[in-house]
């Protein structure tokens, strides 16, 4: 149990996703100016990383490992291409503001390479069945952090007299990085 | 025709590039930039992918129905990134190391599927592949500049040859970090910007005069 | 109708031919990568074990994850020592070692560096001297101990890297433990336990 949660925190803060493994920038760049749009997007980030974990493990270890390991790619971006659609779907009968909110960047969450990265990495480094779920679920919590911390930041960010040129994803990038040299405090932590 | 195909070549270098204008294609773009070679490597495989899915998707454009163009993108482009990890696996071993799960992560290229989304689903497949390359070209120098940046102030070398270090002045290893490509690339996208600018006052005042 | 009987073969038909594609391909590189990966491990063994010529390889299975020891042989075919991989969290992310020891178990022969992402400058000097080269010939068996600015280390202590503590330790440990697990395994008594600085 204890391993587990160490998993959940190595994920979602140690090495988190965005400001550590550099996935997911691009929604994260894109859905950031927006406290409620960012929250949406975390929760919905978070759940299709859990689901894939869940599903992507049990295709690996007993459909594409034993008979076709290169497949590997293709069955990973087709199963996370899938759950997006499902989501979708699931999120649009549920809330319909939501799903308008979040607007284009909810079928870009398959895109999204943090899904793809939590299913590569779970497979590399060989977790079993339930470090693959606590990794997932973390990897989305430590998004959705990062994700809502760079809202708020922009948020005020918006009303600062940012120069000219940095107007935009400059300031944003920046901002990202001094978020992640504060996150390296958090190095070392889990032995 | 042969404007309209340059046209389509220089865009990816400057007026659409992908890194600074579209912020496209990130999580490559700071992942693997801590040393020139990592980023040309990455750059190049990339181009790879894209000049080939771009050409396959341009090809089939006719006959897929557009409720499943996004599988049949996806698959496109993931057959592609695996042909290319193995070929690096078994040729440039040691590069492939260096790259490490950031191979397989062109899959979710934002830079890939959008071309394919945006241009290479409507158009031929001569102008398709050369907006491919025009946008791996961009793509490339991009990479190859931060990757420059960062090893040269990060590690004190270029392309693996050591320009200084040895004697005293100490390299700023934070630019190896995280937080040193996300503020480099900030700065470059800026630096983007302010050219941007000076370049469209030229136009301006060049119209006017 | 037809709009999906379309949609389907179009799906199956790129589906197939992909998978084709990529069967081929495999295929005919698979031999090449696999001789990549294993003329990578045979450097690193080479380079942890002094005077090896060969070795073979035994997989082990009292750690939480099965792995192996290589048993290595010199010119003649007599053994020189066992090299074994090892791999924990270091400051950043994971560092994989190569360790090599004589055949008594006592003696660490050398440690190369297979994969880290260490803070440059600092965490990143495990794989420089003198760290890594403090483990050529150094004496295990009453344990090993990280301290901190001996001048003149016991045997079985290694001097951390000055503001690496972490790094430092994380290699100590990990490779503590591997010694622990494969001594155990090639039944033989025990070493020492860590000791902390």
């Amino acid at each position: 149990m204890l391993e587990l949660i160490l998993v959940f925190i190595g994920a979602a803060v140690v090495n988190n996703f965005v400001l550590s493994y550099f996935l997911g920038i691009c929604p994260f760049i894109g859905v950031s100016n927006r406290l409620e749009s960012a929250i949406g997007m975390g929760m919905a980030t978070t759940f299709v990383m859990t689901l894939t974990a869940a599903i992507t493990w049990p295709v690996y270890t007993y459909l594409v490992a034993p008979y076709a390991p290169f497949t590997q790619y293709v069955a990973f971006i087709l199963v996370i291409a899938a759950l997006v659609q499902l989501v979708e779907m699931f999120i649009r009968k549920v809330s319909p503001a939501l799903y308008r909110a979040l607007g284009i960047y909810l079928p870009l969450i398959t895109t999204n390479c943090a899904v793809l990265g939590l299913a590569l990495l779970m497979v590399l480094r060989e977790y079993n069945y339930p470090q693959a779920l606590a990794f997932g679920f973390g990897a989305g919590v430590g998004f959705s952090a990062a994700l809502l911390l760079m809202a708020g930041i922009r948020e005020r960010l918006a009303l600062a007299d940012v120069p000219a040129p940095f107007r935009g994803a400059a300031i944003t990038l920046v901002t990202a990085g001094l978020l992640a040299l504060a996150f390296t405090g958090f190095s070392g932590m889990i032995k | 025709m042969f404007k309209t195909l340059l046209d389509d070549f220089t865009k990816g270098l400057w007026r659409e590039s992908p890194t600074f204008k579209q912020v496209l294609g990130m999580c490559p773009t700071l992942a693997v930039t801590s040393s020139a070679l990592g980023g040309l490597s990455m750059g190049l495989a990339t181009t790879f992918v894209l000049v080939c899915s771009s050409l396959v998707v341009s090809a089939v454009r006719r006959v897929v129905p557009s409720q499943v163009r996004i599988a049949v993108y996806v698959v496109i482009i993931a057959a592609f990134v695996t042909l290319a990890d193995y070929f690096l696996r078994a040729k440039f071993y040691e590069i492939s190391r260096q790259l490490g799960p950031y191979v397989p992560l062109i899959v979710v290229n934002c830079i890939i599927f959008g071309r394919a989304e945006a241009f290479a689903s409507r158009n031929g497949i001569v102008r398709s592949v050369v907006d491919a390359l025009g946008m791996g070209t961009g793509f490339i120098a991009a990479l190859v500049v931060l990757g420059s940046l960062r090893e040269l102030l990060g590690s004190g070398t270029t392309f693996g040859v050591r320009v200084y270090g040895k004697h005293g002045f100490a390299p700023w290893g934070t630019m190896l970090l995280p937080a040193g490509a996300f503020v480099t690339l900030g700065c470059l996208v800026a630096l983007a910007n302010v050219v941007d600018a000076r370049l469209k006052r030229r136009g301006e005042a060049g119209r006017h005069a | 109708m037809a709009r999906v009987a379309q949609m389907i073969a179009v799906l199956v038909i790129v589906s197939a031919l992909s998978g084709g594609v990529l069967a081929l391909v495999s295929e005919a590189l698979a031999p090449q990568i696999a001789a990549n990966e294993e003329s990578a491990r045979r450097e690193a063994v080479f380079a942890v074990v002094p005077g090896a010529a060969s070795y073979e390889e035994v997989k082990a299975d009292n750690a939480s994850k099965p792995y192996s020891i290589f048993v290595v042989k010199g010119s003649s075919g007599e053994p020189v020592g066992y090299a074994f991989e090892c791999s924990g969290t270091g400051f950043q992310a994971e560092i994989k070692l190569m360790v090599g020891a004589s055949s008594d178990m006592r003696r660490l022969t050398g440690m190369a560096v297979l994969a880290s992402s260490e803070t440059p400058g600092l965490g990143d000097k495990i794989k420089n001297p003198p760290f890594s080269t403090a483990f050529n010939g150094l004496d295990v068996g009453g344990g090993l101990r990280l301290v901190k600015n001996r001048p003149s280390p016991a045997p079985g202590e290694v001097n951390a890297i000055t503001g690496a503590t972490i790094s430092s330790s994380a290699v100590i440990s990990m490779i503590s433990q591997r010694l622990g697990q494969v001594t155990e395994f090639l039944g033989r008594s025990a070493t020492g336990g860590v000791g902390g600085v």
